[in-house]
């Protein structure tokens, strides 16, 4: 499936999915079973945020928010956001505060997204020490400068599991 | 306390329990209980927290290491908290971060108790950065705790 993407600033701006009526077949079927893959990849993940549903006040000891069901909701359309841009797999976290977390770690980088009940993420990244950040922004969109940052720990990693690119995606749509 | 006063402390024992200074070559562990720490088989950012409100607690592990790290599991289990394991980092990672290039992000600093003589403390000179511009205020809590995260070993050990 090829989805049409749109630039929005310095933002990707997320369209609906649509299949290009030139598109070949054989190129439809091969970008469906490696988006079929994709997705079974990022269900683990929206699986594990739903266990967050059953933690109680103070699950961690330490007086702890319990994890809202808009929070969740939330959180699930931003990793639908990163699945629609085949954008690497994150690693999600409950944070004591009440927010869920979603991050990507190798030695030396780190970028961390925070989500909550607002229809807005914050975010910051870490990168050799080179650290940035930024807050009040679209839970429909992935900023450029995050998803400059993702390729970058990307291009670094080893982990077979983190690394998914599909072969028909055009990244000349993506980048401002 | 100025910037240099809070760094000088690293140069002078700060309890008479403690064994010497903590030298840059030693490695320190972050004891971690579940589900705070270590939940659904991944060590949390959460587990570096206490950092935002206060020093950090981590264990020499060159000095007394196993029964230091026998007394500080049983406190955890008698608060009924899970203890999961430990993970551990360099101290003179911790010591080398520089936020801004000038200004040191950390300092590790000895705080032996009477009976965990290994006992150290992980303290952010946070308010001495003023210069983190590129950051909102409010996100350079995260900033530190990601910071430990990446400094910190992510594999979860039982034994040294």
């Amino acid at each position: 499936m090829i989805f049409s993407t749109t630039l929005l600033g310095s933002f990707i701006a997320v369209s609906t999915p649509n299949i290009e009526k030139n598109e070949s077949a054989f190129l439809i079927q091969e970008n469906k079973e490696t988006r079929a893959s994709f997705i079974e990849k990022y269900a683990d993940l929206k699986n594990e945020i739903d266990i967050y549903k059953t933690f109680e006040k103070n699950w961690d000891g330490y007086n702890a928010n319990i994890i809202s069901e808009k929070t969740i909701i939330n959180a699930k359309r931003f990793i639908s956001t990163l699945e629609d841009f085949n954008i690497l797999k994150p690693t999600v976290f409950p944070r004591t505060f009440g927010e869920i977390g979603i991050y990507w770690k190798n030695k030396n980088n780190y970028i961390e997204v925070s989500i909550n009940e607002s229809e807005e993420i914050s975010y910051f990244y870490d990168l050799d020490g080179d650290i940035f950040g930024e807050e009040g922004l679209s839970i429909s969109i992935i900023p450029i400068k995050m998803k400059e940052a993702i390729e970058k720990i990307k291009s670094n990693s080893t982990s077979e599991n983190n690394i998914f690119v599909t072969k028909n995606q055009d990244n000349s749509k993506l980048v401002a | 306390m100025s910037y240099a006063q809070l760094l000088s402390q690293e140069s002078v024992s700060q309890s008479e329990f403690s064994p010497c200074l903590i030298d840059p070559s030693e490695t320190v562990a972050r004891v971690l209980f579940a589900p705070k720490h270590y939940n659904l088989n991944k060590v949390q950012p959460n587990a570096f927290e206490q950092i935002i409100h206060e020093g950090m607690s981590v264990l020499r592990t060159a000095y007394s290491f196993e029964d230091n790290l026998k007394k500080t599991i049983s406190k955890i289990e008698s608060e009924q908290k899970q203890y999961v394991g430990f993970i551990t980092a360099n101290v003179s990672e911790i010591r080398k971060v520089l936020v801004p290039k000038e200004v040191r992000l950390f300092i590790v600093i000895d705080t032996a108790r009477e009976t965990v003589i290994g006992h150290a403390d992980v303290e952010t000179t946070r308010k001495y950065i003023i210069d983190l511009t590129n950051v909102p205020k409010n996100m350079i809590p995260k900033v530190i705790v990601g910071k430990l995260f990446m400094l910190f070993d992510s594999e979860l050990k039982q034994s040294l």
